[in-house]
Parts: C-alpha cells; sequence; structure tokens
C-alpha cells in the first residue's frame, strides 16, 4: 500500500476517482459481453500487480483461476439450453453454448472483483468521507466516527480482557463458558464505549458542532489535470454508452452464439473502453518513469557537487 | 419545508423509476442484474435523507457511531465461526432502541465498514440494503419486538431473509433471469450458514437484549437523550 500523497493515480481528486471507478464497474457488471471481460481483465490486473505487494498476488490468482473453473463447469450442468450438444447426461444435454456462456460471465465476475480490489486501494475511506461530507454531512460523520472507534475498541476489548482475567474470571474450555466469557466482555464494552460516547458529543458540543456558518477543510484540490482527466473519463464512457445503444456491440449466447462483431462503431467502443481500462496503469507507468528520470537528476548534481554536502537555502543564515 | 417535500417527490416518483427504465433499456441483457442492484442502492438514499433532515442532537449520532462499530466489531471477533456473528442482533437493537432510520444507518454502515475488512464487491450494496432494511423494520415494529419472544422470532425471521435476498441476488447475477434450479441448489449450499444465521441472532439477542437495553436507558436517562 505505497498509496497515500504519493500515490500517482490515487493522486486525482476523488470526485475523478469516483467517477471513473463508478463507470466501469457499471460497464463491467451490466455488459455482458467477451471482449470488455478482456479488456477489463487485461487493463485492471497490471494496475492491481503495481499496487499491491508481490506475495498475495500468487495466491490470488490461483483462487481466481479455480473460480473460474468452477464456475464454468458448474453452468455447464446447470443450463441446458443451446443448440450444440456435446455430449448428454441423463437424457439432458450438457452444450457448448453454455459453457461459453459461464465462461464470459465468471471472467466478468472476476475482473469485477479484481477491479474492486484496485477501487479499494485507491479510494481510502477519507476520500469517500470527502465525497459524502459534501452531500449528507451528518451520515458522513456517522460513517467516520464508527470508523475510528474501530481501533479504539479493539484495544479497550483487549484492556478488559485482561483485566477480567486478573479478576480471576477465566473462560473454562467449554464452548458456552467461552460464549458468557465474551458477552461478559462485550456487555462491558457497550458500557464503557456509551460514556465515551457521551462524553466525545459533549466535548462536540462545547466546539461549536452543529452551528450555523462552520466551513470544513479538506487537502483536496480541483486542479487543471483533474478536470482533464474527467473530461477523457466522460467522453470515453460516453463513447462505449454509444455503442451499447446503439446495439454495435451486443453478445449473446442462447440458443446460439452470436459473432463477436468487428465493425468500425463496434471497434470505436472496444477501443474506449480499452484505453478507459488502461488508464491508471499508464498513469502510473507515465508517473514511475519520470520519477525515475528525476532521480538521476539528483544524483548527477550530487556527484558534480566538490562537497557533497546539500545545503538547503537558508540554512546557513540561521545556522541550523 | 415545501421544496424539500417536491424533491423527495421528485426522488421517488421520477428520478428512481426513470434510472431503472433507462437501464434496462441500455441493457437488455442483464435487465434483472441492473433492477436488483438499482433498487438496493435507490432505496439506500431515502434513509440517509431522511437521517440528514431530522435534528438529532450530538448525542444520538455519536451513540449511533459508536453501535455501529460494536456491530463490525463484532463481524470481526467472530472471523474464525462463518455465519456466527453478533451483527445482526446489534443492528436489531439499534433499530430498537434509536428509531427506524438509525437502525437502517447501523445495518447499512455495518456491511459498507466491515467489508473494508472483508472485502467490497458487487455485493456490498446489497448486503447494504439487507441488514439496513431488517434495522429499518426493527425500528418500525419496535413495540411488538419490546417482547422478548416476538424479538427473538424476529431474529431469526431476519437470518433467513437475509440469506434468501442473498441467494436470489447471486441467481439473477450469475444468469439474469430467475432459476428455481439454480436457486434450490444454492439454498442447499447456504443451507447450513442460513441455520447458523438464525442461531446466532437467536444466541445474540438472548444474551446482548438485557445488558444492552440496561445501558442505553442508563445513558438516556442520565444525559437526557
Amino acid at each position: 500500500m505505497e498509496q497515500g500523497i504519493w500515490g500517482r493515480f490515487g493522486a486525482f481528486h476523488p470526485v475523478v476517482l469516483f467517477v471513473y471507478f463508478a463507470s466501469l464497474l457499471v460497464l463491467l457488471i451490466f455488459q455482458f459481453h467477451p471482449v470488455v471481460a478482456l479488456l477489463g481483465l487485461s487493463g485492471g490486473l497490471p494496475f492491481l500487480f503495481i499496487i499491491k505487494s508481490g506475495s498475495k498476488i500468487k495466491k490470488m490468482l490461483l483462487f481466481y483461476l479455480l473460480f473460474f473453473f468452477v464456475l464454468t463447469v458448474t453452468n455447464l450442468f446447470f443450463t441446458h439450453e443451446g443448440q450444440t450438444p456435446l455430449f448428454y447426461i441423463n437424457d439432458k444435454p450438457v452444450t457448448l453454448e453454455s459453457g461459453i456462456y459461464g465462461a464470459v460471465m465468471a471472467a466478468l465476475l472476476i475482473a469485477v472483483l479484481i477491479w474492486c480490489q484496485c477501487m479499494q486501494v485507491i479510494l481510502t475511506s477519507d476520500k469517500i468521507l470527502y465525497l459524502m461530507g459534501k452531500s449528507i454531512p451528518r451520515t458522513a460523520l456517522v460513517f467516520t466516527m464508527s470508523f475510528r472507534f474501530l481501533p479504539l475498541f479493539l484495544r479497550q476489548m483487549k484492556k478488559i480482557a485482561r483485566a477480567q482475567k486478573a479478576m480471576g474470571l477465566y473462560a473454562g474450555d467449554s464452548v458456552y463458558d467461552k460464549a458468557k466469557g465474551g458477552v461478559r466482555i462485550l456487555s462491558s464494552l457497550i458500557g464503557w464505549s456509551l460514556e465515551n460516547a457521551m462524553d466525545t458529543a459533549c466535548s462536540m458540543k462545547a466546539r461549536g458542532y452543529g452551528i450555523r456558518g462552520r466551513n470544513d477543510f479538506s487537502l483536496f484540490r480541483f486542479r487543471k489535470s483533474d478536470a482533464l482527466m474527467l473530461a477523457l473519463i466522460l467522453v470515453l464512457t460516453g463513447t462505449v454508452f454509444l455503442g451499447i445503444v446503439r446495439r454495435d456491440i451486443t453478445f449473446s449466447c442462447y440458443p446460439a452464439v452470436s459473432t463477436v462483431s468487428f465493425t468500425l462503431p463496434a471497434c470505436t467502443a472496444y477501443a474506449a473502453f480499452g484505453i478507459l481500462t488502461f488508464l491508471p496503469f499508464l498513469t502510473e507507468c507515465r508517473e514511475r518513469i519520470k520519477w525515475k528520470h528525476q532521480k538521476e537528476n539528483i544524483h548527477d548534481e550530487r556527484v558534480g557537487d566538490a562537497t557533497g554536502i546539500f545545503f538547503l537555502p537558508g540554512c546557513k543564515k540561521t545556522g541550523a | 419545508m415545501k421544496s424539500r417535500t417536491y424533491i423527495r417527490i421528485f426522488l421517488y416518483f421520477i428520478l428512481i423509476p426513470a434510472v431503472i427504465l433507462v437501464g434496462i433499456h441500455i441493457f437488455q441483457d442483464r435487465k434483472y442484474a441492473f433492477v436488483t442492484l438499482a433498487v438496493a442502492i435507490c432505496s439506500c438514499i431515502p434513509p440517509f435523507i431522511g437521517y440528514e433532515k431530522r435534528s438529532a442532537d450530538t448525542g444520538r449520532i455519536v451513540v449511533l457511531a459508536v453501535l455501529t462499530a460494536l456491530a463490525v466489531i463484532g463481524r470481526a471477533a467472530f472471523v474464525f465461526l462463518p455465519g456466527f456473528k453478533p451483527v445482526t442482533a446489534i443492528v436489531i437493537l439499534t433499530g430498537m432502541y434509536l428509531g427506524a432510520e438509525s437502525g437502517f444507518l447501523c445495518g447499512a454502515f455495518s456491511a459498507l465498514l466491515s467489508n473494508f475488512l472483508f472485502g467490497q464487491g458487487p455485493w456490498t450494496p446489497l448486503q447494504m440494503f439487507s441488514w439496513g432494511m431488517i434495522g429499518f423494520f426493527a425500528g418500525i415494529l419496535a413495540n411488538c419486538l419490546a417482547r422478548h419472544k416476538i424479538l427473538l422470532l424476529y431474529g431469526a425471521f431476519s437470518g433467513i431473509l437475509y440469506s434468501v435476498l442473498m441467494d436470489v441476488w447471486s441467481v439473477l447475477w450469475f444468469e439474469d433471469a430467475f432459476s428455481w434450479k439454480r436457486y434450490v441448489a444454492m439454498f442447499l449450499v447456504s443451507l447450513t450458514s442460513t441455520v447458523m444465521y438464525m442461531v446466532s441472532n437467536v444466541v445474540f439477542l438472548l444474551l446482548l437484549a438485557k445488558p444492552f437495553g440496561e445501558k442505553l436507558s442508563r445513558i438516556q436517562k442520565k444525559y437526557h437523550l
């Protein structure tokens, strides 16, 4: 998770990120098409590779492969529509069409899951809160406070458990005893957290929460690059939608698998969707190359410097 | 006040049906999946706006945040026992004591927040909707639920409801038509967890209802909520 302020795609304004993920996920969830599935997977996987650590990825890929296999096979045995029987089980045909339907559907589902993981890394809770806080501030406050309470309560729960142990209230080996001990801790936690919450509420009231005319602070600025990115995303999404509405890209499996059209309008829609899915990966690559280049420049300067010591501007004057 | 009512009417009777109709037209092959997801997301909007409009004081907001956090911690604490979670019980109790809209918020946010730990996905809006509705109806039925037996019955029922809603969603999502065969298969596969949900809801309601009620009413008395 090396995102944060150094994050490259993640550095765009939350509104831009939200529009991006929303339009991408809507297309992936609701447009049943093999090309869409393929582009969604091929754009999402390299991006996920960059933003997540490598060790987990291998396990995840294995899981997804298994998932793909299971979904495809189960669809073969559940759906008997289609014209091309491969073989028969109990006088019921197992068809090629249902296999292809299952495979495309599974690929789409995996693409959605991969993009959801990317979204979780990029669209962090502070950004979600920023998006919500504008329109529904009170609801957003509940959301953010519960988020903060999670680690606080976990720590308190451990404290309570230790204290109860010290008082001699051990949980025995039986399930009943354990459950009773758990509930005793939970009950004590409820009492403590409610009291604590009331203190917080009083403090908030004393500082003037809910008074008219207060404004809020946020680090997010809508820059020119954000506007450009947002425009690009909207144009690309619009192009794909146009292709869907005009039925340039359609695909169906039953009764027979339709051919994937490669007419000019269809290709335009594919291209637009392809650019959309590769946008984060390309942005990330561009920024990394830029950073590497700049780092080399820094290195050159240091070699050229006779003393080899850097002075920040103004350091000598203040004598620091 | 009046313009707000108009906005509400616009939202309920024009905007939401329009979104659904346009979606069905655009995504013809996936219309069932679209309708389920659109309905789930759209039905989250009115309770959020309703909560926003209520002039609830700071204390109630913070108490709601506490209960939501407790529900999430409950889901995380019992992670080793799949299906055996106190979330639904806490959501029901929140709805009972703090009102329907707070119950909805507690349910919806428990799903959203805990999925930051367990993984977000297309199921998140559905979970938010299901748990939110369980909390919402607990708030509406608060008077009936004051009787202990009915409360436990409601807990068991909401376990079934949650499971059925999630299964129907999975079927519609994969096939884009409702197939009984696949639904029955899903139902049988998830039967153990459905029973788990029911049992855990009843058990946690049995264990938590009393301390919960006592503590909340103590706080209410002490701080004049």
